[in-house]
């Protein structure tokens, strides 16, 4: 340790507490601003093992990272029609963004509720009425926003015949997805094309050109059904994926380059099914059930068929809270996939939960909040994730590391879901 | 040590400790002060601090400081002990009110000191393994950092900008969103 005394400053302080200040600044914003400060600050936000001890996760192994949920805003039964909503902006009455409730530990800020406009700027009231795209159903007006960067993509109006439509599925695909070698590993993240299931049809928006594909595809036919509260796709490869099922088992409709493909799949799905991406680069579908879960995974990418039951394992039990009042224990699970085989189960006995499928080990991650039981029967929360050392490297790292990392970088880029939507009324 | 039985821990709990700073000078703690320290803890545990602690990396301006510290939290520490089985639940719901203001306000003090000490605080902090303490400088420094520019950091800490202009450039061009 260096004399204290002589050279004292923050210089002087050791890298073990640097990492203690930084991790009680708060502010994402202000940790990129500190890395442009001098060069051995630069090392320490491009060293992966330093972010880590920086961003502590959720559990040792988990590359997901939840950050906070954005819980359902609006009144169950509002009147969306454009009359009304026209007549709404026009009084001024009730209007409120959506709000962020941060996960305990998130580096977006302490545990209190706070409006999606801290995070994103909404000078001309944007984002009032809006709620996150999973919260379905929609008038066809959609933004895209990042909270951290504070980025907004406003989409011009989908123009549907009806005004109140169903979201089935959703795919944010960013750059990386489509083009293996990016311009530079930050473009990973660069928004690139957006695709809604509406109804029964696949609309497709184009960031590049900034306008809808003209004809949308009809992608469900009969009784197919996308699975999952959110309808997020698993966006693999370039292609997004959505798990569907009809009355008699479970398919899967990928679609690759306006090309739709609808493959019957081979396997016994059941309990709540998820779609994902393993630690090896394939998809996988994990199927939950209350004690146990079994995992298939694909053998080959593409348009194989071919897919084996690799995994069957227990869940470690949870024990309802005897403290809890009764209606939070009633609560349904909600599973919710994250990148990398990793897991996140809300509501199970009234706590949040992590589930990591390679090491088939839960860890609790919180209490609920109560404000995620606000109105208990129809409340939805979407989770807000995503793995904060990737996003340090690949923004401040791309000079130093081109070229040494780039396996990495392509292993990580196919899995991202760095875009929440929202739809606006 | 080894003798120390149940009818001796009164003693023990009072016994003194000898605290040596990196220039000589001694200071004369409480066990219930100096366990504050986890470093000093476990001297105290195994038995080694018998002629005094030296302490090579903490000058004795700063353990001054740092003793301060840890006398008031003990104090505190032993207040809120003492309460909780003398008093019934709301009283001790108010005197615990009155000891976390009375803290926090004794913590603000402490906190205005020059830069400079600030840092040796957080050294020490870390050196001696006091957790409380060390929350607090740390805190005292990130909050002075949150928000700032590269500039006004630079100048605040004296820090040498070795990054070449195109780097810094380059850097911000990539992380825009975070300098708007």
């Amino acid at each position: 340790m260096a004399a204290a005394g002589t050279d004292s400053g923050i210089e002087a302080l050791p890298d073990d507490l640097l990492v203690e200040v930084f991790s009680r600044v708060g502010s994402v914003r202000s940790l990129f601003v500190f890395a442009v400060t001098s060069r051995r600050w630069l090392r320490l936000f491009t060293d992966p093992a330093f972010l880590r001890r920086l961003c502590p996760s959720q559990g040792e192994g988990h590359r997901a990272r939840l950050l906070g949920f954005f819980p359902r805003q609006t009144e169950p039964f509002i009147d969306h029609s454009p009359r009304m909503m026209k007549l709404r902006m026009v009084q001024h009455t009730s209007v409120s963004p959506p709000t962020f409730v941060p996960a305990p530990g998130s580096p977006l800020g302490p545990t209190e509720e706070r409006a999606l406009t801290a995070f994103v700027s909404d000078d001309d009231g944007t984002f009032n009425y809006a709620e996150a795209l999973a919260m379905r159903p929609t008038t066809g007006h959609l933004a895209l926003c990042n909270p951290i960067t504070g980025e907004r993509h406003i989409l011009p109006p989908l123009d549907c015949s009806i005004s109140h439509m169903d979201v089935n599925g959703y795919a944010i695909v960013t750059a990386a997805d489509i083009h293996r070698k990016p311009r530079s590993p930050s473009a990973r993240f660069t928004f690139s094309q957006l695709l809604v299931i509406i109804g029964r049809n696949l609309h497709s928006y184009s960031a590049a050109t900034r306008r809808w594909h003209a004809a949308p595809t009809m992608c469900l036919n009969g009784c197919l059904c996308v699975v999952g509260l959110q309808g997020l796709a698993t966006v693999h490869r370039g292609a997004a994926h959505w798990l569907c099922f009809d009355s008699e088992a479970y398919t899967r409709a990928p679609r690759d380059d306006h090309k739709l493909y609808m493959v019957k799949l081979p396997v016994r799905a059941g309990g709540s099914p998820l779609l994902y991406v393993n630690g090896d680069g394939k998809l996988s579908i994990a199927c939950l059930y209350p004690v146990h879960a079994t995992v298939w995974t694909q053998q080959k990418a593409g348009k194989d068929n071919t897919w084996l039951r690799t995994q069957v394992f227990r869940l470690p039990m949870v024990v309802p809270n005897p403290n809890d009042p009764p209606e939070m224990r009633r609560c349904f699970d909600q599973w919710h996939g994250f990148d990398k085989g990793s897991m996140l189960v809300m509501y199970r006995c009234g706590g949040v939960f992590t589930l990591d499928v390679e090491e088939e080990a839960t860890e609790k991650v919180m209490d609920c909040f109560p404000s995620l039981f606000k109105d208990k029967q129809l409340s939805r929360c979407v989770p807000y994730e995503m793995d904060l050392v990737d996003f340090f490297v690949s923004h401040l790292g791309g000079r130093q590391l081109r070229g040494v990392a780039e396996d990495n970088y392509k292993y990580h880029a196919l899995k991202k879901k760095w875009w929440h939507i929202f739809v606006r009324s | 040590m080894a003798s120390a039985g149940s009818g001796d821990e009164k003693a023990a709990a009072a016994a003194m400790i000898t605290l040596i700073s990196s220039d000589n000078e001694k200071f004369e703690v409480t066990e219930a002060t100096a366990t504050l320290s986890q470093t000093i803890r476990h001297m105290i545990e195994d038995g080694c601090t018998d002629g005094g602690v030296p302490l090579p990396n903490v000058t004795s301006k700063i353990l001054a400081r740092v003793i301060e510290y840890c006398k008031k939290h003990a104090t505190a520490a032993a207040g809120e002990e003492g309460s909780s089985s003398s008093f019934s639940d709301a009283a001790f719901l108010e005197v615990d009110r009155a000891f976390l203001e009375e803290l926090e306000e004794f913590d603000d003090a402490f906190l205005e000191v020059d830069r400079a000490t600030l840092f040796d605080l957080i050294l020490a902090a870390n050196y001696l393994d006091i957790k409380g303490l060390l929350n607090l400088t740390c805190q005292k420094v990130a909050d002075s950092v949150k928000g700032k520019t590269p500039e006004q950091i630079r100048e605040m800490y004296n820090i040498v900008n070795d990054l070449t202009p195109e780097e810094e450039a380059e850097i911000r061009r990539e992380t825009q969103w975070a300098f708007e």
